[in-house]
């Protein structure tokens, strides 16, 4: 930071500006849903993308796929360390015996995204079945208690296949998610499977509750808070589970987690049912025939190690990014032209080290090497202007006087607020003696409110014959 | 409020269909886009009506929008840059702007922030002396030192180089600095 920025800096701090009013907020707001584009407004999903983002989002993972979640849950014990948790070890011995089980579920997620926002609610209750043998089988009906409107779902998780498949009767829709084995892994993980869950809860800490009778079933009750239950997924948890004190099998869980100050959800899973007799059929759905497709369907979800992997390579790439801009900054080219391969040998999708390197080589007269770089961002970014911009600079150095007005011309339909490519065009126009066309772009990029050099203004002055 | 990169993204995806997801985005910008606007005019009014038209803006060309959610802050920023500059471009307005701002800087400020007169008297000189520069050296001062951006991250939000920026930058520096200083050492007067 040089003196001026340091001097302006001390001078901007501290200076008071308005809060926003409220009042305005809200009213701005109103109009804008009141003249909300009618046409865009659509059922539902329609688009791999955005059920791809739909899944990565908290809110719907647990209204919809929290039911598999929690009602996985329902049949897991606590499992302790030591001797004082023999009991819950039992549970665990005597739920592992049961080659299928059933349960009943209600919960109830609250949504507060905003403070300004209404509070959403979804209610939803659900059937499951669990087999050891054949998978996951539930059924939900999925309730807005502000509007009434109950939706349901069919969901059916297929480990032999590797399937997850989701049928949606009232949109007459359906959509079949692929996994791999990593996926698997971390779905059972994070959905609280019994087998995967033993390593987790053998850290919690959870204390006894007594006995005490419930729907004439003598019980005896367990609790955790531990945060290590959610693996860190919630603020707070509280989750009690009552098993039979005579079958030592579970009869109740209630379970209430805050994810965080916008996202709660209450849970109870009760009814259950034990050693219940399944056949291979009741896991192999039926999609009616005048069931569609989602877009998504067939979706492959990515393997956990490739997202990682890709995770830790962009941020490479952008560590080497940031030195190489730096170096650029600083005039330090070699250094500069170095990082940058490195971080698109690794990124070879990372546009703005194209851009970066693109201009350094246009600063060394590389201009082959500028424009190699320049069109891979168009590639890359086939809409943004400032690419063919900076091509258009590159042809102009090289004198492809052509080739730079097809650039800017290029630049001006994509974007034709900005006046750089007006100013490039007059420039490249002027070498090509096309004077009227060169003043006219003159006039343009300062009707934009930009000057243009006046050392070219001198030129085409003289060139031209005009004392514009 | 903590929104999750995802979350946010999963906004932007819904807010082109969904009015509820719209007003939800609306709401976790609204107060990004006034203080970028007010920062830029310095009048409460004026910055409300500039963002009233960032968010229309928006709200028609959201589906246009293909960037990850670290791009939405620039995207946002570039069309309220735009909307300001293209507030200021008349220079009738723009005259009118500098002086409504100097007539109602005391009162303004008295209203809604308690302050003392040293700083009052300091934000009236920076107010004539950033509005005195060309649009795009207010844009740049603006978002380096009140957006407290980095230097490619204008680059990013303007679509410029950042050797472009850096220019910018160092003429709007030492041209408001100079400014400043005369406008201190003159009694307010630039």
């Amino acid at each position: 930071m040089n003196d001026n920025e340091k001097y302006i800096e001390e001078f901007v701090n501290d200076i008071p500006f308005n809060a926003p009013n409220e009042k305005h907020r809200d009213e701005l707001k109103n109009q804008l849903l009141n003249t909300f584009p009618k046409h865009r407004l659509q059922p539902t999903v329609h688009t791999v993308q955005v059920w791809r983002t739909i899944m990565k989002s908290r809110i719907p993972k647990l209204a919809a796929a929290a039911v598999i979640i929690i009602a996985v849950l329902a049949g897991l014990p606590f499992l302790s360390r030591n001797g004082t948790g023999v009991a819950l070890a039992d549970v665990l011995a005597r739920i592992e015996q049961a080659r299928a089980f059933m349960y009943k579920m209600e919960m109830t997620t609250t949504v507060s995204m905003m403070p300004e926002m209404p509070t959403r609610i979804r209610e939803i209750q659900g059937t499951t079945i669990i087999s050891t043998e054949y998978g996951m089988k539930a059924q939900m009906e999925i309730t807005d208690p502000n509007t009434g409107k109950t939706t349901t779902q069919q969901m059916y998780i297929l480990p032999d296949q590797k399937v997850m498949l989701t049928l949606m009767p009232e949109q007459k829709k359906y959509m079949r998610r692929e996994f791999d084995d990593d996926f698997l892994a971390r779905v059972k993980r994070e959905k609280n499977d019994p087998r995967e869950m033993l390593k987790r809860i053998m850290d919690c800490n959870y204390t006894e509750l007594g006995r005490k009778e419930i729907d004439g079933i003598e019980v005896e009750g367990f609790e955790t808070t531990d945060p290590k239950f959610s693996a860190g997924m919630a603020d707070n948890v509280e989750v009690k589970l009552w098993v039979d004190v005579e079958t030592w099998l579970p009869v109740l869980w209630e379970i209430e987690i805050k994810m965080n100050e916008q996202m709660e959800i209450q849970c109870v899973i009760s009814d259950f049912q034990w050693d219940i007799p399944v056949v291979a059929s009741d896991f192999e759905p039926v999609i009616p025939e005048d069931y569609t497709a989602l877009a998504a369907d067939g979706y492959k979800a990515p393997s956990l190690s490739e997202e990682v992997a890709l995770g830790r390579d962009k941020s490479a790439a952008t560590d080497h990014y940031d030195r190489g801009e730096a170096h650029y900054l600083d005039g330090e080219y070699d250094q500069a032209f170095s990082e940058l391969t490195k971080a698109i040998e690794i990124d070879p999708r990372l546009a703005r080290a194209y851009v970066i390197r693109g201009i350094a080589y246009n600063d060394k007269g590389e201009h082959d090497l500028a424009i190699a770089d320049f069109t891979k961002v168009i590639e890359i970014k086939p809409t943004g202007a400032h690419a063919y911009v900076s091509r258009g600079m590159a042809y102009k150095n090289k004198g492809e006087y052509d080739l730079a007005v097809a650039d800017y011309s290029k630049a001006i339909e994509i974007d034709p607020m900005v006046a750089d490519p007006y100013r490039g065009r007059a420039r490249a126009y002027y070498y090509k003696g096309e004077y009227d066309k060169a003043w006219k772009d003159v006039y343009e990029a300062q009707a934009l409110g930009h000057q243009v050099d006046s050392k070219l203004l001198e030129k085409l002055r003289k060139a031209s014959g005009r004392d514009e | 409020m903590a929104i999750s990169k995802n979350e946010n993204t999963d906004f932007i995806q819904r807010a082109c269909s969904d009015p509820d997801a719209f007003a939800q985005l609306y709401l976790l910008h609204y107060n990004n886009v006034f203080h970028y606007c007010l920062r830029r005019l310095f009048d409460r009014h004026s910055a409300e009506d500039v963002t009233s038209t960032v968010f229309f803006k928006v709200m028609h060309n959201l589906s246009s929008f293909d960037g990850k959610v670290n791009d939405f802050r620039n995207w946002l920023l570039r069309i309220a840059t735009n909307a300001v500059n293209d507030h200021l471009r008349n220079s009738k307005r723009r005259a009118d702007v500098i002086q409504k701002v100097v007539r109602n800087t005391r009162a303004e400020s008295d209203f809604v922030i308690p302050s003392n007169d040293k700083l009052l008297e300091k934000k009236a000189l920076l107010k004539q002396a950033i509005l005195s520069l060309k649009p795009k050296y207010q844009t740049v001062i603006t978002l380096r030192f009140f957006e407290n951006m980095k230097l490619t991250e204008i680059a990013a939000c303007l679509g410029k180089n950042p050797s472009t920026v850096r220019s910018w930058l160092s003429r709007a520096t030492e041209k408001l600095r100079k400014k400043l200083n005369t406008a201190t050492n003159n009694g307010g007067s630039i």
